[in-house]
């Protein structure tokens, strides 16, 4: 390394040890400004763009940017001046919504995305909030002059939504926002060394045969091998969310998705899968939301690329239906791994046999499962032996700690503006702001990414490393 | 270097204004306006560059007013697209880049600028 480098290393990032720009980034306090052209240091605090740290300019602009900054005073972060535009419209007409869908997701008038699609002249941080909408790396939408983010995701949404009604623009824009949180999360907790999954398990083309064994088979034995790798007993999974966010590794983004859809799996770009959750329609009863979680786990660990297309989208309807009827056999391996996961069969039988009175509705309870699916386990798991019509249970309100442990931050969250909008929070707010802590993204960042002020954010850090811990033990 | 207006008709004209092709540095320094070709192979400023021009160049690192980046309209030799992009002598605000133009437009060229950057709060420069 020459003095000139270290020189420049210095002029970049301030004094400090390590001969890498990484090394460097990772000390230093400098913080630069993002407009929609042009990045500059932090040096008026009348300029309106975003904040960033220097390992968030580094990561998303490389070094070279950040020594354009130095000698010149600014460098030019836009490709073409009117491909940032041109990326918002292609992108919404991928994923086939219209602009007053975006405007109303992204708290915009019609008129601003209008001029936002024709490239104009409008602040930075009203193009990013259109991009985390359709879900784009905001950070190079005009950088890059290819759309970031997970195209195939947006093109196979568009076609799902033709063959789903259920899939209105509204719940197509939310998915694609939710999408752009998994992502965002995933690669923060790669950043900050979080995604350390303890167990690798394998995609399995096993989708059982039509002529020989069934897929729910499969399914069930799926299930039993994941309790067993992941040393779980045969009893109640207390939390669904706590088994796929810390011990799987794996986001689980609850975001509003209408009546009829229960949940997705997507999948990145990179090959890293998350899993989206509706809050609403039957998902508000916590046992039918941990039902659907276990569903599309078995997407998500298990599908193959080809099966999952980059993402899944289930319908109530669909995760309502018999295990053995389900024609689709990449759903009816995914019912019953989910049944069996939350209740096996072993444990169901017993159940039955020790409690006369309302067997199902206790069995519902304990095991924390719809009531469709722990009846037909139920059932299945009795061989058939009694009427189906006899395993009834009152529509019961669930024990409370299902819904204290499954919705846990998303009832209640220390910045209370999240309650309106689910999917950031979760999980996903923890990560932010533990990276904001550490300096890997700005505190500006992180509040505009929840809806926040930066002092809102940094009150409420003591709370989320309350809530959760092991965000915090990096 | 040269000095506008005279030397303008020697400049490079440029297909379009913003890029690295065509692309002139100016300053106004109390008694004139001076201005450079930015991609100069001969200039050589230690240690940052290699056959890239800085404001430097035009001020010997002394004072200037203020200093940009200018690009020669193709079709129109007094037709002028002018940034407040300098490093080392920025527009302090928008007031004093309008002060500028003013000069060039003194010169009787018809001056295109992108105007003030709110989200750096620096002169704008890129062209849209």
């Amino acid at each position: 390394m020459s003095e000139a480098d270290l020189q420049m290393l210095d002029a970049v990032f301030g004094p400090g040890p390590g001969t890498t720009p990484e090394e460097r980034a990772a000390q230093s306090k400098q913080i630069f400004v993002r407009g929609l052209d042009l990045l500059t240091f932090d040096h008026s605090a009348k300029a309106r763009g975003r904040r960033l740290t220097a390992q968030e300019a580094l990561e998303a602009y490389e070094f070279d940017k950040l020594c354009e900054v130095v000698q010149d005073g600014s460098a030019i972060i836009t490709s073409d001046p009117v491909a940032v535009g041109r990326t918002l419209r292609e992108r919404r007409n991928q994923l086939g919504i219209d602009i007053r869908t975006v405007a109303s997701k992204s708290g915009l008038v019609a008129s601003v995305v209008e001029a936002l699609e024709a490239s104009k002249r409008r602040p930075v941080r009203e193009y990013e909030r259109v991009a985390r909408v359709l879900g784009l790396d905001e950070r190079l939408i005009s950088f890059n002059p290819e759309p970031q983010g997970n195209e195939k995701v947006a093109v196979r949404l568009r076609r799902i939504s033709d063959e789903l009604p259920a899939l209105s623009p509204s719940v197509v824009a939310t998915l694609a926002e939710a999408s752009w949180v998994a992502m965002t999360q995933i690669r923060l907790e790669e950043k900050l060394g979080l995604r350390r999954p303890k167990h690798d398990f394998h995609v399995s083309n096993n989708y059982g045969s039509p002529l020989g064994r069934p897929a729910y088979l499969v399914g069930y034995e799926l299930a039993q091998a994941f309790r067993k790798e992941l040393d779980l007993s045969t009893g109640p999974i207390p939390s669904m969310r706590e088994l796929v966010e810390i011990q799987l590794a794996t986001p689980v983004i609850q975001a509003p998705l209408g009546e009829m859809i229960a949940g997705a799996t997507v999948q990145s770009t990179r090959q890293h899968r998350a899993i989206v959750l509706n809050v609403h329609g039957k998902n508000a009863d916590p046992r039918v939301r941990r039902t659907t979680m276990a569903h599309e786990l078995c997407h998500l660990l298990f599908d193959p690329s080809p099966q999952l297309q980059d993402l899944r989208v289930d319908e109530y309807d669909a995760l309502d239906e018999r295990d053995d009827l389900r024609a689709d056999p990449i759903e009816q391996r995914a019912n019953a791994f989910a049944v069996e996961l939350l209740a096996p069969k072993s444990e169901a039988v017993a159940r039955y046999r020790s409690s006369a009175e309302g067997a199902l509705g206790h069995f519902l309870d304990e095991f924390g499962i719809s009531f469709t699916a722990g009846r037909y386990q139920l059932w299945n798991s009795l061989k058939r032996s009694v009427a189906l019509e006899s395993l009834w249970a009152p529509n019961t309100a669930p024990d409370s700690t299902w819904e204290e442990r499954e919705t846990y931050t998303l009832a209640y969250h220390p910045l209370r503006v999240l309650a309106e909008h689910p999917s950031r929070a979760g999980r996903f707010s923890a990560v932010v702001v533990r990276a904001a802590s550490l300096g890997a993204i700005s505190w500006d960042t992180a509040a505009e990414w929840l809806f926040s002020t930066e002092d809102e954010v940094k009150n409420a850090q003591a709370d989320l490393q309350d809530l959760f811990p092991d965000v915090f033990k990096v | 270097m040269g000095f506008l207006p005279d030397a303008a008709t020697a400049m490079i004209p440029a297909r379009r204004p913003g890029g690295r092709e065509g692309c002139h540095l100016w300053v106004i320094i109390p008694s004139d306006v001076r201005f450079i070709l930015e991609v100069a192979p001969n200039v050589r400023p230690p240690p940052l560059s290699l056959g890239v021009a800085k404001h430097t160049n035009l001020t010997g690192g002394g004072p200037a007013c203020c200093g940009g980046e200018v690009w020669l309209d193709p079709a129109n030799a007094r037709k002028l697209y002018a940034t407040g992009g300098s490093g080392r002598y920025p527009p302090k605000n928008l007031a004093q880049l309008e002060d500028a133009i003013t000069v060039f437009t003194a010169y009787g060229f018809e001056v295109v600028c992108p105007g003030w950057d709110e989200d750096n709060d620096i002169a704008e420069r890129v062209f849209r």
